[in-house]
């Protein structure tokens, strides 16, 4: 499903993050990717995503090469994912219908289609009765929630998470942790990155873990808190 | 398709929402382009009055050509045959002087002159009607007449229509000079209040961009903004410039009747108008573009 071949990555004027990594992640896969603070997790995620092009090196999605790509392409690429940020990125003059509602009106699904979908978002993250509630009103674990509901309402076959728990304390993390491993229940691959392993309760679960430039990955192991 | 018109509809929808949530910046932004798009469609409206009044002018575009008392009834006719055959003349109308001084007399005093003058001073005319007014068609009647000797005197009544269309086309370049310049006013005054649109929304912009919107899907609500101005402002343009008409149709009615004219002013709602509109809108609508082109 994804795959990474030989992938550099460095910004301009600054060291490599990583040199000639190659891993891939299956379909259905939990992968966690771990390492220390600047050592990259947030630059994969956004590699994956095409956010971010490599240096060098191929990395191919559903067997298509991004870097290939033209860059009007490149949006219809992302909507493939589900992406939730530590910052939530939500978008505060909007309600959380409407915050939800965003991937859809990109697509051009609206009416009750659209309203269907939201709502069913909005009940899996248990935000259904918020639906008129400002993003500003709602707590951090919610307003997590929310992105949460935003990232999975277009039905993307990845959702990646770029420290969805970061300042959420251990039961809102717990909670965040244990919804974006019921997604992956029902088939959805999801990539997180986090620096806090702990905060992974009875989750099985692959490691990709950076450190010095190298990603090493780890076979599947299940925690247990 | 259907989703494709989806997203202009949420676009229309969404730049609606924030019109209405801003009106009173609304409002203001479409007076200032309303206003500015006036003065220059003022100077439209009168120009095209003056063209609609030279085109009624120009059917009765002739020379008057006066001939001499000595000129017999052959050399006339003659004369008349020649002119005739001319290919920019339309009508030769022979008038004695003794009909026109029936004529002079019935218009003006409503009795016979002769009686009270001891001679006819009126000389015999030819009245030639021109297929058009243009200098080429006159030149040759012209030359025609002045080479021969029975001609005592020649009026060319289209010199002053010539002169009026070339006062017409100055008129029109300095309207659209002056339309321009005004143009780039509004184009200013709208590329930067979109411009400051994009700004406020940038965090909507980034999220949008990550989660897969395309570059038209960004750009499209800050493109009707633009033209939603330009609409606005050219609807108040098109209203005051109804009520300017208005309020002048009658003085300038009166005034005509002085001259005998039965001119009247008018605006051309779905001409002027409706180019205007158009203007307007395209102007709103290249405005945004260039604030976003900025932006990037």
């Amino acid at each position: 499903m994804i795959v990474f071949n030989n992938v550099s990555m460095r910004y301009p004027n600054s060291a490599h993050l990583f040199r000639q990594v190659s891993f891939s992640i299956d379909k259905g896969d939990f992968v966690l990717v771990t390492g220390h603070s600047g050592a990259g997790k947030s630059t994969l995620l956004k590699l994956m995503a095409g956010i971010e092009l490599p240096s060098s090196g191929h990395i191919l999605i559903n067997q298509q090469d991004i870097s290939q790509l033209h860059p009007n392409a490149v949006p219809y690429l992302r909507r493939r994912f589900g992406l939730v940020f530590q910052d939530h990125k939500l978008l505060y003059d909007r309600n959380s219908f409407e915050n939800v509602a965003l991937p859809l009106s990109i697509q051009g699904i609206t009416g009750e289609e659209a309203a269907r979908r939201v709502r069913a978002a909005l009940d899996k993250v248990g935000l259904l009765n918020k639906e008129k509630a400002m993003p500003i009103t709602l707590s951090g674990g919610e307003q997590q929630r929310l992105a949460i509901a935003r990232a999975v309402v277009s039905r993307p076959s990845i959702v990646i998470a770029d420290e969805p728990t970061g300042g959420l304390d251990q039961a809102a993390s717990l909670e965040i942790m244990q919804l974006l491993k019921a997604f992956n229940d029902v088939g959805v691959t999801v990539v997180i990155a986090m620096h806090d392993v702990s905060q992974v309760s009875t989750i099985a679960y692959r490691t990709l873990h950076i450190d010095q430039q190298t990603i090493s990955a780890m076979p599947a192991q299940t925690a247990m808190l | 398709m259907k989703n494709w018109l989806n997203q202009h509809a949420l676009a229309i929808d969404l730049v609606l929402q924030r019109l209405k949530s801003h009106w009173l910046n609304t409002l203001t932004i479409c007076m200032v382009i309303g206003i500015t798009a006036t003065l220059p469609g003022l100077l439209f409206v009168g120009l095209d009055n003056l063209q609609d009044m030279s085109r009624s002018i120009k059917q009765d575009a002739q020379i008057s050509a006066f001939l001499k008392s000595s000129t017999n009834a052959n050399l006339i006719q003659r004369l008349i045959n020649d002119v005739q055959a001319l290919p920019q003349v339309k009508v030769v109308r022979y008038v004695p002087k003794e009909d026109a001084i029936k004529q002079l007399g019935a218009q003006f005093l409503q009795k016979d002159l002769l009686v009270d003058l001891p001679q006819n001073p009126l000389p015999d005319a030819l009245f030639i009607t021109l297929t058009d007014t243009q200098p080429a068609s006159v030149k040759p009647v012209q030359d025609l007449l002045q080479k021969r000797g029975e001609v005592e005197e020649l009026v060319i009544d289209s010199v002053w229509i010539e002169r009026l269309h070339s006062m017409l086309v100055l008129g029109k370049r300095i309207a659209i000079i002056f339309a321009s310049l005004l143009g780039i006013a509004m184009i200013t005054v709208i590329s930067n209040t979109v411009r400051m649109q994009v700004l406020t929304h940038e965090a909507e912009i980034e999220v949008s961009r990550l989660i897969g919107a395309t570059h038209s899907f960004i750009r499209r609500p800050f493109l009707y903004m633009g033209g939603a101005y330009g609409l606005g402002g050219g609807l108040i343009a098109i209203a005051l410039l109804f009520m300017i008409v208005w309020n002048l149709r009658q003085p300038v009615q009166l005034l005509a009747n002085n001259y005998q004219s039965n001119f009247h002013l008018v605006f051309h709602l779905f001409n002027v108008g409706g180019l205007m509109l158009l203007t307007t809108i395209a102007i709103g609508w290249i405005a945004a573009f260039i604030a976003l082109t900025q932006k990037r």
